[in-house]
């Protein structure tokens, strides 16, 4: 049973609470990052490995940090390790630095590692935390490159760079466009839903797993 | 303890957030400090490697800091440690913005290599220059000066920005090499006269010296820029103590009613008394154009004491106006290619000879442009092919309807309408179909003409002088030029031939419009009974295009006035054609005109019938129908326009009452101002109402 939690963790960032089709969170860089499959992936492992950090530390420091500051707590360690990714690659991996551009420090304002941060690694132990980062992370960097894959084959006729044929003669190029991401990515949340079809959780998608939600929940006493 | 846990409470939040901030302070720093030099070892090696991309034989590279006199445009130079040459860098403007390339030189002074890192140029357009590994990339490998680099043809402008950048690259790499690079001089804008200084200077005795004219009362530099389609030249006056008072300029080169704004007392007055052209905005639809002044004029401030020491230049520098020689398009390659032997015998509009007919026709293309175009036929009147000279048309848009792919189309074809416009080239292309269209129905006129070849009229009187005869017929008509309405007084000899022409341009620009005016222009139209064989004058094309107008109009005024119950010799009533209003003064008329503006006061006015509704149309964006309703003296009194071939929300505008009621009361259309923003279906219901008015007339 414990076992299957752990996996349930793991997975259900997959498909069941996949953070961009679902949860809707992290739109902006899918949509940008998805032009090309090279980019997403690095886009999404970068992500990934930013979020598996951010939720172990954040789970750990999950007793230490005060309520009222918890917001920019989490700002100031999921920053500090986009800089240190973002300066690791640029020293190690120039050609994902050049390809990744200006989203590498994005990361920073990810929803998605904020919206974990919030709804998960505060609440749960190191290693849960650890592996909803890893199925997270896994989710959003599959999502991307589906994405990619669709956009890169249809609308430039190449995967991963490489040139296909046929392809390469008819393709769509309003879909490497950001009209064509909004596009591809209606499609792709109106088929997770449809795959899910009954078994999501509304709750995840409900005021729980905004970050805000607390401070908004407070604020409507309140006031 | 409730208290310490209160107050543990308070700090926490503080404590907390200090705690976290240093620790992840000093990851980032620990972190910064592993990759740093990673980091800067990298970018030299990047920055190594693009420079071996241009120079692939150097290495060491050192940026050359020390050289003075580079070209303005070079903005760095870096030396191969090995001794394998130079890598410049410069930047030009493009089409779209800058264009920062960089250049390879190797140590004999020929080009090893360019890239450009830094474009925005129209995608498929003008990246075709500035791409890697394009024919005008390619062209430049082992180039040891700029003369003879080959512009992309569809992409001229880019071009231009690419040789200028090569021409900086190769002027720095003679300074470099310790040479000196001879300092530009800048020719005078052709449209500088005595009279045109005289605004800023009175009674100055100038100097003519090397790039300008020195005076006790100041100094004048020209000076140059690119603007959209050529150089912007400009004369800067400078008063004795270095203020700038005025100035000159000339866009004859540039987009005639777009380029010209920069040419305007409006814009140009701007600089007086700036230290800088950057103080001066451009002008939103006019950009190329005046920055290209802008830039003109810092060069002028930057020359300015140059030119005041300067030795005096040996030739007079105010250049002579070149008269517009008459010609038709350059078609001599086309017709040996179509009509290989044939012998031609030039005849008004065209050239006739056994293997076939050419015909010269012409057609408003964008911004009032004319499009001239050469049709030939084969002797069973086939389109053999055709040449185009759209020379006012924006290139790299309306010229790729001058691209053969294009103009092959109209092989074969009856009219013009058979073929489709060019996607992106609506307005030329659609000029090229009227003008073709125009040519099928000439063809017999101009096969007839055979055996009469044009002879100009060469007179050296002044048209004013020229005294009628008893048959001549005077007739003034007025258009709309650039600045206002133009006025033409034509008298036609009982053949039809014009006789006389004498044009007032009082609204329009000095040294550009008004050139039209002169006798040179007017000249041309001696000895022709229609104005379309006529050449505009570069420049001033929309002027000289009104004049032509005015000459038709009166044409067919003559015509119609030939048909209708004159009786020759006397004052013959003139029934008015569209465009002819009354005259602004009339030199030498024989007969007294009859203004259309005032009905009452014209009895010879042709006899209308009473009320009348006439529908007509003209080309807009779509075709604009208009029903126009007259009374008996000829004035609108009802006015109903469809616009449903117009944009909506634009065009349709015109065909709401709050346009239409403003036609209400006048006698044609030349006299509404058009809907701003909407102007070319403004145009298209002026110009039906104006047939419609003259429908009316010839009734």
């Amino acid at each position: 049973m414990k076992e299957n939690n752990k996996l349930s963790t793991l997975t259900r960032g997959i498909i069941k609470e996949n953070p961009v089709l679902v949860l809707v969170l992290g739109t902006c860089p899918t949509l940008a990052t998805s032009t090309s499959v090279s980019t997403a992936i690095g886009m999404g492992l970068a992500a990934t490995i930013v979020l598996i950090c951010s939720n172990i530390f954040i789970s750990l420091l999950r007793k230490i940090i005060p309520d009222s500051v918890r917001i920019p707590c989490y700002i100031v360690v999921i920053a500090g390790f986009v800089s240190v990714v973002q300066m690791l690659v640029q020293a190690f991996l120039q050609n994902l630095y050049t390809a990744l551009g200006v989203y590498l420090p994005l990361i920073v304002v990810n929803c998605i590692i904020l919206g974990r941060a919030e709804m998960f690694a505060s609440k749960h132990n190191p290693l849960d935390s650890a592996l909803d980062g890893i199925g997270m992370g896994l989710g959003f960097t599959l999502t991307l490159t589906v994405m990619a894959t669709i956009r890169e084959v249809l609308g430039s006729g190449s995967w991963y760079g490489i040139p296909l044929p046929f392809f390469s003669e008819f393709n769509i190029p309003i879909l490497t466009k950001p009209a064509g991401g909004f596009f591809v990515f209606g499609c792709m949340v109106a088929l997770v839903a449809k795959l899910t079809h009954g078994k999501v959780k509304h709750n995840a998608t409900g005021c729980a797993s905004c970050p805000n939600a607390e401070a908004c929940a407070k604020l409507a006493k309140e006031g | 303890m409730k208290e310490k846990n209160s107050s543990w409470a308070l700090i926490a939040p503080v404590v907390v957030l200090v705690l976290i901030g240093t620790i992840v302070t000093a990851a980032l720093a620990v972190t910064n400090k592993i990759t740093a030099p990673v980091i800067a070892e990298q970018q030299a090696k990047a920055a190594e490697a693009a420079k071996q991309v241009v120079l692939p034989n150097g290495s060491d590279f050192s940026p050359v800091t020390d050289v003075e006199g580079l070209p303005a445009e070079v903005i760095s130079v870096d030396a191969a440690g090995n001794g394998a040459g130079y890598v410049i860098t410069t930047e030009t403007k493009g089409f779209g913005g800058v264009i920062q390339a960089m250049f390879g030189i190797d140590a004999d002074g020929a080009i090893t290599g360019s890239k450009v890192l830094v474009q925005a140029e129209t995608e498929g357009i003008g990246s075709k220059v500035v791409s890697d590994g394009s024919p005008y990339q390619a062209q430049l490998i082992g180039m040891t000066d700029a003369s003879n680099i080959q512009a992309t043809s569809g992409a001229t402008v880019s071009s231009t920005g690419m040789t200028n950048a090569v021409k900086a690259a190769f002027n720095a790499y003679i300074v470099l090499s310790g040479g000196t690079i001879e300092a530009v001089v800048y020719a005078p804008p052709s449209n500088m006269t005595e009279e045109a200084l005289g605004q800023y200077y009175s009674g100055a005795s100038f100097t003519d010296v090397v790039g300008g004219k020195t005076s006790d009362q100041g100094t004048v530099v020209y000076a140059g820029a690119q603007g959209l389609q050529s150089e912007v030249k400009v004369a800067v006056c400078f008063d004795s103590s270095d203020n700038i008072i005025g100035l000159i300029v000339d866009t004859s080169g540039e987009t005639p009613g777009i380029g010209d704004k920069a040419a305007e007392k409006e814009f140009t007055d701007k600089f007086i008394g700036v230290k800088s052209g950057d103080e001066v905005d451009v002008i939103s639809g006019s950009t190329f154009s005046t920055s290209a002044v802008k830039d003109a004029v810092n060069i002028a401030i930057a020359n300015l004491e140059a030119v005041k020491s300067a030795p005096e230049a040996d030739a007079p520098v105010i250049a002579p106006v070149e008269p517009n020689e008459s010609e038709a398009p350059s078609s001599d390659d086309l017709l040996e290619e179509l009509y290989s032997g044939a012998t031609f015998i030039d005849v008004p509009d065209g050239k006739t000879s056994d293997k076939g007919t050419v015909v010269y026709a012409s057609a408003e293309g964008f911004s009032g442009g004319l499009v001239d175009v050469t049709v030939c036929f084969d002797a069973d009147d086939n389109i053999l092919g055709l040449s185009v000279d759209a020379s006012t048309q924006t290139p790299g848009i309306g010229t790729m309807a001058t691209e053969p792919e294009y103009l092959e189309k109209f092989v074969g074809v009856k009219s013009g309408d058979d073929v489709d416009v060019c996607s992106g080239a609506t307005f030329t292309s659609t000029a090229i179909k009227n003008a073709v269209n125009t040519a099928i129905e000439n063809l017999d006129s101009v096969k007839a003409g055979n055996g009469l070849p044009e002879a100009p009229a060469e007179s050296e009187e002044p048209v004013e002088s020229v005294a009628p005869a008893a048959d001549d017929v005077t007739i003034t008509a007025t258009a709309q030029g650039f600045g206002g309405q133009i006025t033409a007084t034509v008298t036609f000899g009982a053949d039809g031939a014009i006789k006389g022409l004498s044009v007032k341009t009082p609204d329009e620009t000095a040294g550009l419009g008004a050139r039209c005016s002169e006798s040179s222009f007017t000249n041309k139209f001696i000895g022709a009974k229609s104005a379309s064989s006529v050449d505009s004058i570069a420049g001033a094309t929309v002027t000289s295009t009104a004049v032509k107008n005015a000459v038709n109009a009166a044409a067919d005024a003559f015509k119609s006035g030939k048909t209708g119950p004159v009786s020759a010799g006397g004052p013959a009533p003139t029934p008015a054609p569209a465009e002819t209003t009354a005259p602004v003064e009339t030199p030498a008329p024989v007969q007294s005109e009859a203004p259309s503006e005032a009905p009452s006061e014209a009895p010879s006015e042709a006899p209308a019938a009473g009320p009348k509704t006439i529908t007509a149309s003209a080309q807009g964006m779509g075709t604009v129908t208009v029903t126009v309703t007259f009374d008996a003296n000829g004035v609108i009194t009802a006015l109903s326009v469809d616009t449903s071939g117009e944009t909506p929300g634009l065009g349709t505008q015109c065909s709401e009452s709050g346009f239409t009621s403003k036609f209400i009361g006048a006698t044609g259309g030349s006299g509404v101002d058009a809907i701003s923003g909407v102007t070319i279906t403004s145009n298209a219901v002026k110009d039906a109402v104006n047939s419609a008015a003259a429908q009316f007339k010839s009734n």
